[in-house]
This record gives structure tokens, C-alpha cells and sequence, in this order.
């Protein structure tokens, strides 16, 4: 069972198609097939139904020109007359042959009987008749003329009585078999009536396997469209064309939600990546301060350097005591303030004492200018932002230049901001490598020497932090030897 | 997994369900016209059934039973006596009258009788000359011929069944005894049918049994009157004559009817004319009407042949005739007399006969 309705399933549209409309058809033609043949037969026996009555009429026509014949031949003499008897006698000795002759509990059968053997009878008084007259036998002819009309009218009788027995028997079997028509004409219609009902069931059944799947993909088409990919898959009835378009759908449908997981997965993962690296970075920055702030002890330090000091003092060396002193407020500064937010005076003064700190240590090359807007030294800004950059100035722009080293520092307001810019007159910077700091991507390398550790993508990057924004820095530089500025553009807050 | 495989399970029923229902109505289609084609052939196979000859069942011998009044009782249950007789020896008694749309003389019946070429012929004699000659005609065809209730005096006839006319005669004479004193006048009434030999016998019985009550009862007075019926309604006629043109004292007292047909006649005539208990009527036959005029007083009684016993008898003489040859010349066939007394056991003892 369960094989047929498969292999009824897996029927393709069109097989189903053609098997609805044949079917039924077949059926019918063959129903009009066998009614027809029926029919045929039921009118060739209405046919029949009256042909006893029809040779029994011939009958009595040759009857009636044997008598008649013989009567003129007894009349007349005439030879055509003596012809036609004979042809007519035996025309009725042959139809009367075909009578049947059985004694049987019947009336009519019987009544076929005596008319046959009274037939008999006559044909041999009419023949022996005609012998006599033509033997000149006139009594004898008279007398056997005599009986034979004798015979004749009784077989008139007999014959008609059998005609109109006969008669009322068909005509009950024709009755009866009009009415058996009329039956099968009302079985027939209602046949039709009933197949066609079924016929249309059943064609709407076909139809519905067909457009059925059809409507719920197109619905559910819809709703993938619109962006939900969590619907209910299609069932898939049978393998035909249908079910292979929705089978393929229900493909479709996961193969999209299968797709969209991954992405989602591999997106995450990357963010997740990227946080790791950042987080590791952040990690390893911290491990290298907490190690260089573990290795130095600033008590230490700072009572080394007191002592220091001290010692300059009493050597009457006061520009190595202002030295050291300075150096110690550097380094004070530099353990302090790393996380917290300072004033722009603060930074300066630290901007200041690195200057300081390097004319000792190089002579007091390098000029140090300022031009500040004393109202905004109170801005607040992060801790180690100026001095990276005043450093980078000093390794990078005039370090190994020839001419009078220069560095400007100014601060103005601009537009709600506050714009510190450092300026050196050195070797500038190209303009690929401005691009690669300002974008981040430049490193500073952190085994340097000459260097606190800060570089400038620190700074760029904790400014972006603090301040929200990551236009905060700008570095110009004209071209080589021309020096550098390096601006930042630090919004006012109040 | 699961899901895919809960969807697949949804699919199979839904699947399913289309399936047998587009098969059922396939089925329902075929179911409808194999009925239709079954309600069909049924149908055709009543009618052709209906069309088409019985078989009845056929016979060795065919006799034909010839008499003056085939329609009438008395004649009829002989037939059917005969009848069933000649079934149980494979013959098949015909009365040929039965098929005809014309009325025919006995005569005339006789003459097709011959023609039909029957194995044998019973026939109600009579003294006619067109009787013998058919006789002849008959015995020339090789045709066994058997009279019945008359005889014809004819060697051409293998045996004669019928009743003693001078008994019956006689049985009459003992009634009209019992029912008149002196001076009666006393009609015997009969057909043209009756023969001559037969009339006059019942007279010799009548009359000798009279006579030997002569000393008690004298002056019973006898007279015949035979009607002649080649009319048709000829009896009626003449009883309705009688009746009207006959003064009352003049009309007999009793009339003795030798036949079924008068006797019914004079029935309804004593009834009209208002002569019940004035004239005593004596019958013939034991139709339902003439015992029902019994039981009513009208009839004083009737004599009643053993018709079955007339049929069977018939074929019996046929019967012994052609197996052997040879048969007894007359068969005797006993007679009955019915009065007011014994009807009513008269008639139990046929109901039973019948059943």
C-alpha cells in the first residue's frame, strides 16, 4: 500500500495530469462501449420479437394464392395459373417445413403442430385436386376441391389464432423490454451523472497535490524574503517536479541560516581576537610599567638624588645641585602623574625641565621658546603628552643637524579648542611616515634609547581616548630640513 | 535531525492521505460502473430470460379430445382427468378448440382433429352420418378413436367409456317414485347432442321403474322432448317457451334434464317463473350452480358422472390398446346421484378429492 501511494506520489505533474484526464475517460468510453454494445443487442431482439408474427403472415399470403391459384386453375385452366400454383404450393410447403412439429405442453407449439400436418394434408388434396382436374375426374375433383377448401378455412383459423397468440406474447416482450430500455437509459444517466461528479473530485484532488505545495512555497518565499529565516521547512510530498523545487527549497533555507551562523561566528571571533591583542597589549604595557616602576623605588631615587643634592651644595656646586634637582622633579613627574589627568601648566613645566635636562647634558643647544596663552594653563589635559612629543622633536627632527637648534612651543585658543603646538627646525619628516603615525601605525620601537618609554602613539592614543576624538593631532612638516610642528587640537573643557 | 525527521512524518500523512483519496475515488468510479454494467446485464437477462422460450417439457403420443361444448365444466374436468392421465404415460391430451378464435361444430372439430394427424382421437359420440364417415376417415389415417358418454355403432371405434344409460334411467325412476302420487306428468328433457340409443334407454329405465310402482301409483305419465341446439341459445329458448306458454295446471311436475345445459335452464327458469316446489326438477351434473340449487331446495337432485374417472379411463383403453392390441369394448364409468341429504358430504368428499 504505503509502495503505491509512493510511487503515486512520485509521479511527475504531468503523468498526474495525464492520468487524470485518461482515467476517467478510459471509464467512460468504456461504459459507453459496453451500454451500446447492449443496446445493439436488446434492439435486434426487439427485431425479432415480431418476426414470428411477420412469417406467419407470409404464411397466410401463400396460403391464400395457393387456394386462390387452385380455384382459378379449377375455373379457367389457365396454364399461368397452374405455374403460379406450383411455385406458391411449394413457397408454403417450405415455410410450413419450418414449423415445429413437437408435442409439447404448450398451446402455440401445438397449434404449430396441427397447422403443420394439416398443411401437409391440404397440399396433398390441393395436389391430388389439380391431378384429378387434369384427369378429367370431375366428381373426384369437386369433392377433393371440396375438402381442401375445407382444410384451407381451418387452417386460416388455426393460422390466425396462432398470429394473434403470438401477437400478445410479443407484445408483452416488447412492453417488457421497453421498459427494461427505459430502466437502462435512467442507469445509464445516473452512471454519468455519478462518474462525472467523481470524475471532477478527483481531477480537483490531482490538482490540489499540485498547486497545494506550490501556494505554501510561495507563501514561505515570502516570508525568507522579508527576513525571517527561522520558518517551519516545507513538507515534501512525493518526488515530482513540486516536491523537487521544495525539497530544494528546504535546502535553500538551511544552507542561508547555516551561512548567516558562520558569518556571525566569524565576526565574533575576529572582534573577540582583536580585544585579545588590544587586551595583550594593554597587558604588556602594564607589565612593563609595573616592572620598571618595581624596579625603581622612588624613595630610593628620590633620596639618592636629595643626597645628591646636598652634596652639590655643600661643594658649592650650585648648577649640578639646580641639576639634580631638576633631574629629580623629572623623574618624580614621570612616576606620579602617568595616570592621571594634569593641567597644561603642569606639562609644560615637566616640557621645561626636559629642555633643561638636555642643554646640561648638551650644552645648552637647544633654544627653547614659548609662547603661551596664560589663561589656558589651566585646561586639563592627560599626564606625558607634551614631553614624548618635545623628545621626538629633540631624537628625531634636530639631533644631528648642523645649524642652531630651535624649539617653539605656543599655546593658543582656537575655535573652542586649545592648540599647543611644538615646533623644531630639523629634518622634518616625510610625509609617508606622518601618515603612518597619525594612523597609528607606527610603533615606537621600545628598546630605544634616549627614551622615556612614551612614544607617540601612546600619546595619540590616550588622547583619542580622554578627549573622544580622533582628529586631536596634526603634524606638518614642509618638506626636508624645513622642521616639523606637530599641533594638537585639544576641545576646551570647562 | 529530530526536526527534519518529525517533518518528514508530517509529509508522508499528508502525502498519504492525497493519495488514497484520489484512489478512492478511482475505485468508487470503477465500483459504480461494474454496478452499473451488472444492474444492466441483470436487467437484459430478465427480459431475454422472459423472451425466450420456456422448455416444456414434450410428449411421445398426441391425442386430441374432441366433444359437443368444450368450454363447459362437466367436459372440462373430464379433459383435465384425461389430462393428467396421459402425462403420466407420455401423452399429451389436446383439446384443439382451446387455440381458436371461431366457434366450430363438433363436427367440424372432428374433421380438423383428423387432420392434425394426432396419435389418437376421444370423441363424444353421436348417431350423425358426418360422424361416421369422419370415423372412417379417421381409422383410414390410422388414428385410434375412443368414444366418450355416447357411442358410435361403428367397428371403426376401439372401446366406448361411458355410463349405463338404462341405470341411470332407472335411478331417475326411483326419485320421480319419491317425489309424485298419482297422476304426474313427467318431462324428460334433453339436447340434440344426446343420442338416440342413449335417450331412449334412460326412457326404458324411467319407465320400467315406474311401472313397477304401477299398483301404488298409477297414472305417472312420461314424456321426452329433445331440443334442438344447432342455435346457439336453442335451450334457453325453448325452457322460457315452455314456461310462458304453458298453463300452470298443464306444466309437468317433474322434469328430468339429461344434461347440464337444460338442467341450469330449467334451474333459473323455476326461479323466474316462480314454479320452485311446483315443478320438481331432476338433473344432470354436479356443477356448483345445479348443487347449489340443491342446497337451495330448487333441485331435487342431480346425477353427477365420475368425470375423472371418464378422463382417465379414456387413456386407460388407449393405453391397454396400444400396448397390447386388444381392449375391452366398453368401459364403465359409475355414476352418483346427489340429493339434499348427501350434499354436503358430497361435496367434503370433493373438496378432499381436489386438495
Amino acid at each position: 500500500m504505503s509502495k503505491i501511494r509512493l510511487s503515486l506520489g512520485n509521479m511527475s505533474v504531468s503523468s498526474k495530469m495525464i492520468l487524470a484526464f485518461f482515467l476517467p475517460t478510459l471509464l467512460l468510453f468504456f461504459i459507453n462501449l459496453v451500454l451500446f454494445v447492449n443496446m445493439k443487442s436488446m434492439t435486434t431482439s426487439l427485431d425479432e420479437v415480431y418476426e414470428s408474427n411477420n412469417s406467419l403472415a407470409d404464411m397466410t399470403e401463400t396460403l391464400n394464392q395457393v387456394q386462390g391459384n387452385v380455384t382459378l386453375y379449377l375455373n379457367t385452366r389457365n396454364t399461368d395459373s397452374l405455374e403460379e400454383y406450383y411455385v406458391q404450393s411449394q413457397n408454403y410447403s417450405d415455410q410450413v417445413e419450418k414449423l415445429q412439429d413437437s408435442i409439447a405442453d404448450n398451446d402455440s407449439i401445438l397449434m404449430e403442430r396441427n397447422i403443420k400436418k394439416m398443411s401437409e394434408e391440404y397440399l396433398d388434396l390441393t395436389n391430388k385436386t389439380i391431378e384429378a382436374k387434369r384427369g378429367e375426374n370431375v366428381e373426384k375433383y369437386k369433392k377433393l376441391y371440396e375438402e381442401s377448401e375445407n382444410l384451407y378455412t381451418y387452417i386460416t383459423t388455426a393460422i390466425f389464432s396462432l398470429n394473434n397468440e403470438q401477437f400478445k406474447n410479443n407484445s408483452k416482450s416488447y412492453s417488457s423490454m421497453m421498459s427494461a430500455l427505459q430502466s437502462l437509459e435512467a442507469i445509464n444517466m445516473i452512471t454519468m451523472v455519478v462518474i462525472g461528479f467523481t470524475n471532477l473530485l478527483f481531477i480537483a484532488l490531482i490538482a490540489a497535490t499540485i498547486t497545494g505545495p506550490l501556494v505554501s512555497l510561495a507563501a514561505t518565499a515570502d516570508k525568507v524574503g522579508k527576513g525571517d529565516f527561522e520558518v517551519d521547512l516545507l513538507p515534501e510530498i512525493g518526488m515530482d517536479e513540486v516536491g523537487v523545487v521544495t525539497a530544494t527549497f528546504n535546502k535553500m533555507i538551511l544552507s542561508i541560516r547555516d551561512y548567516i551562523n558562520r558569518l556571525t561566528e566569524s565576526m565574533e571571533a575576529e572582534r573577540r581576537l582583536q580585544e585579545k591583542e588590544l587586551l595583550m597589549e594593554t597587558h604588556l604595557k602594564d607589565a612593563q610599567l609595573k616592572y620598571l616602576q618595581a624596579q625603581i623605588n622612588p624613595h630610593f631615587l628620590f633620596n639618592t638624588l636629595n643626597a645628591g643634592v646636598q652634596l652639590a651644595m655643600m661643594e658649592d656646586a650650585e648648577n649640578t645641585g639646580m641639576y639634580i634637582q631638576r633631574v629629580a622633579d623629572f623623574f618624580r613627574y614621570n612616576i606620579k602623574k602617568n595616570h592621571d589627568v594634569v593641567s597644561l601648566g603642569d606639562e609644560i613645566e615637566l616640557v621645561e625641565t626636559y629642555i633643561y635636562i638636555l642643554n646640561v647634558r648638551f650644552s645648552g643647544d637647544i633654544h627653547f621658546r614659548k609662547d603661551i596663552d596664560e589663561r589656558l594653563l589651566d585646561a586639563k589635559v592627560p599626564s606625558m603628552i607634551l614631553q614624548p612629543i618635545v623628545e621626538n622633536s629633540v631624537n628625531y627632527g634636530i639631533r644631528d643637524i648642523d645649524w642652531k637648534k630651535i624649539i617653539t612651543l605656543k599655546v593658543y585658543g582656537l575655535d573652542n579648542m586649545v592648540c599647543i603646538s611644538i615646533s623644531d627646525n630639523g629634518v622634518g619628516i616625510p610625509q609617508d611616515k606622518i601618515e603612518a603615525i597619525l594612523s597609528g601605525q607606527f610603533h615606537a620601537q621600545e628598546d630605544m634609547v634616549d627614551s622615556n618609554g612614551v612614544g607617540l602613539d601612546n600619546v595619540i592614543n590616550r588622547l583619542r581616548l580622554f578627549f573622544g576624538e580622533d582628529d586631536i593631532m596634526d603634524i606638518i612638516s614642509e618638506g626636508e630640513d624645513q622642521g616639523t610642528e606637530t599641533i594638537l587640537y585639544l576641545p576646551m573643557q570647562e | 535531525m529530530n526536526e527534519k525527521g518529525r517533518n518528514t512524518n508530517n509529509k508522508r500523512t499528508r502525502g498519504g492521505a492525497f493519495a488514497i483519496a484520489a484512489m478512492c475515488a478511482v475505485l468508487f468510479m470503477l465500483a459504480v460502473t461494474v454496478a452499473s454494467i451488472y444492474l444492466y446485464r441483470a436487467r437484459v437477462k430478465a427480459v431475454t430470460d422472459e423472451l425466450s422460450e420456456a422448455t416444456y417439457e414434450t410428449y411421445e403420443k398426441y391425442v386430441i379430445m374432441v366433444t359437443s361444448d368444450d368450454d363447459s365444466d362437466f367436459w372440462q374436468s373430464v379433459y383435465e382427468a384425461a389430462k393428467s392421465a396421459g402425462k403420466e404415460h407420455g401423452i399429451f391430451v389436446d383439446m384443439i378448440s382451446d387455440g381458436l378464435n371461431a366457434d366450430y361444430t363438433k363436427i367440424q372439430l372432428f374433421e380438423m382433429a383428423i387432420a392434425s394427424h394426432p396419435d389418437s382421437i376421444i370423441v363424444e359420440g353421436d348417431e350423425s352420418e358426418e360422424m361416421l364417415a369422419l370415423l372412417e376417415r379417421a381409422e383410414h389415417e390410422g388414428i385410434t378413436v375412443v368414444t366418450m358418454l355416447n357411442d358410435i355403432q361403428s367397428p371403426y371405434r376401439v372401446s366406448f367409456v361411458g355410463i349405463s344409460n338404462y341405470n341411470l334411467g332407472q335411478l331417475y325412476g326411483y326419485q320421480v317414485l319419491g317425489l309424485v302420487e298419482e297422476k304426474a306428468q313427467v318431462l324428460i328433457l334433453s339436447t340434440a347432442t344426446i343420442n338416440s340409443t342413449t335417450e331412449s334407454l334412460i326412457f326404458s329405465g324411467v319407465q320400467e321403474t315406474v311401472d313397477t310402482a304401477a299398483e301404488i301409483k298409477q297414472g305417472i305419465n312420461l314424456q321426452t322432448a329433445v331440443i334442438n341446439n344447432d342455435d346457439a341459445f336453442a335451450a334457453e329458448e325453448y325452457v322460457r317457451k315452455l314456461f310462458l306458454n304453458t298453463e300452470e295446471e298443464e306444466l309437468p311436475q317433474v322434469i328430468i334434464c339429461l344434461d347440464e345445459l337444460t338442467t341450469t335452464c330449467v334451474y333459473q327458469a323455476l326461479i323466474d317463473y316462480n314454479m320452485v316446489g311446483q315443478v320438481k326438477l331432476l338433473g344432470y351434473y354436479d356443477s356448483d350452480t345445479i348443487l347449489n340449487g340443491i342446497d337451495y331446495g330448487v333441485i331435487n337432485a342431480t346425477v353427477s358422472i365420475n368425470t375423472e374417472q371418464l378422463g382417465s379411463l379414456c387413456l386407460e383403453a388407449l393405453d391397454e390398446y396400444a400396448n397390447t392390441g386388444y381392449v375391452s369394448d366398453y368401459y364403465s364409468v359409475e355414476t352418483r346421484l346427489i340429493t339434499s341429504e348427501n350434499l354436503s358430504e358430497y361435496r367434503s368428499r370433493e373438496v378432499s378429492v381436489d386438495e
